[in-house]
């Protein structure tokens, strides 16, 4: 895999962030998902993905990910023919690592195959205003707002220590500002989509009311993105790109962040 | 014709020599135990492309009398190639128990003298167990299989050859593939072959599965027993010979007679086998060390060398291995003076290989650099680094106005491509999984929802207001004297005025009244930023004369000035009430001043 330049930016963030948790992580755990890990790999190999689908999802019961299990378990969930489940694994993954060119090769291509979607349909206006942070994990947008705030405070300290004139204070201020606001913006934005956003696993009907008998508005299909907007009594009320509202079955649609 | 005699001989000679090199002469018994009144076989077999061979007299057996039964002769042609085998069958019958040798045996065959290996055989008495086997022996002592490995400890990683043999010398079928739990191991396929061997002196069929095992945990571990299961085909029943009274000669008994055979499954196991799986060692792994462990070759070829800036060259790397090559990954090639495309990677028995295709990208570019492969060598038990090149290259400049050669299908995942500058193309499948798990991290782990991150936000907030606040206050305190006075006096009141207390304390009226008065002048000096050593209460009444002050604290600050002079001059003493007064009236004044001067 050819590295990126923000490859050693990532595993820096993924070091820093998680160095509280280095220790939450026993030996033997790892020790035991990376041999389901192998097992996974020799059964997908082998061409037995619903074993292999078991392995890794052994995994994910531990509570404990990575995105190379989640991007294993994508393709074998989709060579298992489950487009909707492949598509959720690598949009899990794609959180963890939105830089990898191979699993963006993946999402892509198993997008092509859902029925009746368009990226464009998304409607990601704000990624239109920020089109570099697609690529950044949500935890590297944190932490370059924490950079940013101690550049500020930083500089604030020098512009005080040196006497700043006027003028100086009011292009730092404003180039803060826009920094600061450009960033948590895209932080909030990010990690509400984090939030909200869900995969649809198997086609079904939204309805207008959370009642099987109730009208059908409209058809969706496996592997679409939608926004999780509440749930109630086993139905759950979603958003399409397009803005239409719904409710449809909860087994029929799983958030992509599972926590 | 003397040569042509010489010549025919000499034919003759290696024809006959021929014929003897490939005959062998073994000596098998049907048991190597058994009791006084149980006899045992004695097999006495020579197989080669010829056999020529008379009765072989025996030698006396100590411990046994023997009876000749007969011969037995059998021909095979595979593939054109004749087998002859000629056994001589005796019976032994045990004399007296103890433990004997049946020695050595010599035959001549095809002209020549022959021996076999002398066997072992014991004799027990009857009623005790005659027919004990091995440990490891099976199903009536016919069938056994056991569990060969070359060593009992092996790396983690490292490719374990496993061979599970059955061992049966009565018919058996339908002989099933080894099956045993092997948790914190892969297992890879089964290959088999049949074969004889003689064990303990008695003739068996083989069977022998083998597969290759890799370990991918550390520790101990307990494989097999492993499970062959299978099916024994036993002579149930005979039928009467229908032509009675002729059936005596066997060879008609064997042509009337019909025997009836069933099948009974059986199931064979093996004795466990303990292993130990060792780490690697973190001393010395090289920085480039992706996981080999056995023992690799590793080669890097390029073509073309010669060639213009633009142009393509195919870059080959191979990795051979009869161990593990799952884990052998190919080291990344990167450099700024090449442009790099997508490898193809190719598994082949024993090795894998990978094509690449690079472009310089410009004529300086003079050698595709060194690449190192590193594994660790599981019989030295150190890691070991192959480096390849680096690769002499010619790039000539590209002459203006060309275009450069097209891209070779290799480079795109076997698309054909049109030109040198073609955008990279998506394959049109699933590009293969990842071969390592990566950084487990506890699922859902979001910076923004831990409070040890907000904790680190807020001390930044707070400590930067809280750094502006005290240099500025610093700062003023250091450039603007007034303020800085008047920052002080507070702090300077206070000790005065405790002097005072403890003068009024020890009834000291003179210094009582003069250290009343300094610290009431030193405070007012400060707080209207003139010097309060030479201070009056008409200049002070002056200085306060715009202030909206209470006329009471006026007159305060004036009958302490009076006082002080009167006592200070006059010498008198003071009664300790009217000190107490005084000094309740200093707290008082510069209370009220702090509070309302401005």
């Amino acid at each position: 895999m050819r590295r990126g330049p923000f490859s050693i930016v990532k595993h820096l963030v993924l070091i820093i962030g998680l160095l509280a948790f280095a220790g939450c992580i026993k030996s033997d755990v790892k020790e035991a998902s990376a041999d389901l890990f192998s097992r996974g790999n020799h059964a997908y190999r082998s061409g037995e993905y619903k074993e292999a689908i078991g392995f890794y999802e052994d995994i994910l019961k531990k509570k404990i990910a990575s995105w190379e299990v989640y991007y294993n378990l994508g393709n074998a969930y989709y060579k298992d023919g489950r487009l909707g489940m492949a598509v959720l694994n690598y949009e899990r993954a794609f959180a963890i690592a939105p830089r990898d060119a191979d699993l963006r090769a993946n999402l892509k291509f198993a997008r092509s195959r859902i029925a009746n979607w368009s990226d464009e349909k998304t409607g990601i206006w704000p990624w239109r205003i920020f089109p570099h942070l697609d690529q950044l994990m949500i935890d590297e947008i944190a932490w370059m707002c924490l950079a940013l705030l101690v550049l500020t405070c930083a500089g604030i300290l020098i512009g005080v220590v040196r006497r700043w004139p006027l003028d100086r204070w009011i292009v730092f201020g404003f180039i803060a500002v826009i920094l600061l606001a450009y960033h948590l913006t895209a932080l909030t934005l990010k990690y509400q989509a984090r939030q909200s956003q869900a995969i649809v696993i198997t086609t079904t009907e939204a309805k207008f009311e959370p009642d099987a008998r109730a009208t059908t508005h409209y058809t969706l299909w496996e592997g679409w993105k939608v926004k999780w907007l509440k749930e109630s009594s086993g139905w759950v009320k979603i958003e399409r790109p397009d803005g239409a509202e719904g409710w449809v079955p909860k087994a029929a649609v799983e958030r992509i962040n599972p926590a | 014709m003397k040569r042509w005699l010489n010549f025919c001989i000499f034919i003759l000679l290696m024809v006959n020599t021929a014929f003897a090199a490939d005959l062998t002469f073994v000596a098998t018994v049907s048991a190597n135990k058994t009791s006084v009144n149980s006899p045992i076989q004695l097999s006495l077999t020579m197989t080669g492309s010829k056999v020529d061979a008379d009765q072989v007299e025996l030698p006396a057996i100590d411990g046994f009398e023997a009876r000749y039964l007969g011969p037995f002769q059998q021909f095979s042609m595979v593939n054109g190639q004749t087998t002859a085998t000629k056994s001589f069958i005796y019976s032994l019958f045990p004399q007296k128990v103890g433990k004997f040798q049946i020695p050595a045996i010599t035959a001549k065959i095809n002209g020549q003298d022959y021996q076999t290996q002398p066997i072992d055989v014991e004799v027990v008495e009857n009623g005790a167990d005659a027919g004990q086997a091995p440990a490891d022996r099976g199903v009536e002592g016919k069938i056994f299989s056991k569990i060969v490995m070359p060593k009992k400890e092996f790396f983690i990683g490292e490719s374990i050859p496993v061979s599970i043999k059955l061992y049966f010398n009565v018919e058996m079928q339908n002989v099933g593939y080894p099956q045993f739990q092997n948790d914190g191991f892969l297992k890879g396929d089964y290959h088999y072959k049949q074969f004889q061997e003689v064990v303990d002196g008695v003739q068996f069929k083989v069977v022998e599965f083998t597969t290759e095992l890799i370990p991918t945990r550390t520790g101990d571990f307990t494989l097999g027993p492993a499970t062959i299961e299978g099916s024994l085909l036993y002579q149930a029943s005979t039928n009467q010979d229908p032509f009675g009274g002729m059936g005596g000669d066997d060879f008609f008994k064997g042509f009337f007679s019909t025997a009836t055979y069933e099948r009974r499954p059986v199931t064979v196991n093996t004795d466990p086998v303990m292993v130990r799986i060792l780490p690697l060692p973190e001393e010395g792994k090289p920085a480039g060390f992706s996981g080999a462990v056995g023992k690799f070759g590793f080669e890097m070829s390029a073509s073309p060398t010669d060639l213009q800036a633009g142009d393509p060259i195919t870059l080959r790397m191979k990795i051979t291995s009869s161990g593990n090559l799952k884990t052998a990954e190919f080291p990344d090639f990167n450099n700024p003076q090449f442009k790099v495309y997508d490898p193809q990677v190719k598994e082949e028995p024993n090795a894998k290989s990978r094509e690449q295709v690079i472009i310089p990208l410009n004529e300086t570019a003079k050698e595709i650099p060194a690449v190192s492969f590193s594994y660790f060598d599981t019989e030295l038990k150190q890691y070991q680094t192959i480096t390849a090149g680096p690769l002499p290259i010619t790039v000539h400049p590209a002459p203006p106005g060309s275009s450069p050669a097209p891209v070779p299908a290799t480079a795109n995942g076997g698309q054909p491509a049109a030109a040198a500058q073609v955008h990279e193309q998506l394959g049109q499948d699933l590009i293969f999984i990842k071969e390592r798990s990566g950084t487990l991290v506890p699922i859902g782990f979001i910076l923004l929802t831990q409070s040890w991150f907000w904790l680190i936000v807020i001390a930044v907030i707070f400590g930067t207001i809280a750094a502006v606040i005290f240099y500025l206050r610093d700062y003023r305190l250091r450039t603007d004297r007034s303020f800085a006075r008047r920052f002080m006096a507070p702090k300077e009141a206070r000790k005065g005025i405790q002097e005072t207390k403890e003068a009024m304390e020890g009834h000291r009226s003179e210094a009582f009244y003069a250290s009343l008065l300094k610290t009431l002048k030193s405070y007012l000096g400060n707080k209207l930023n003139i010097s309060g050593g030479g201070l009056t209460y008409m200049e002070v009444e002056r200085l306060l004369a715009g202030q909206p002050l209470d006329p009471g604290i006026l007159k305060d600050i004036k009958e302490i000035f009076d006082t002080a002079d009167v006592v200070r001059y006059g010498a008198t003493r003071t009664d300790p009430l009217v000190m107490e007064s005084h000094f309740h009236k200093l707290q008082t004044i510069i209370d009220y001043l702090e509070r309302h001067l401005k």
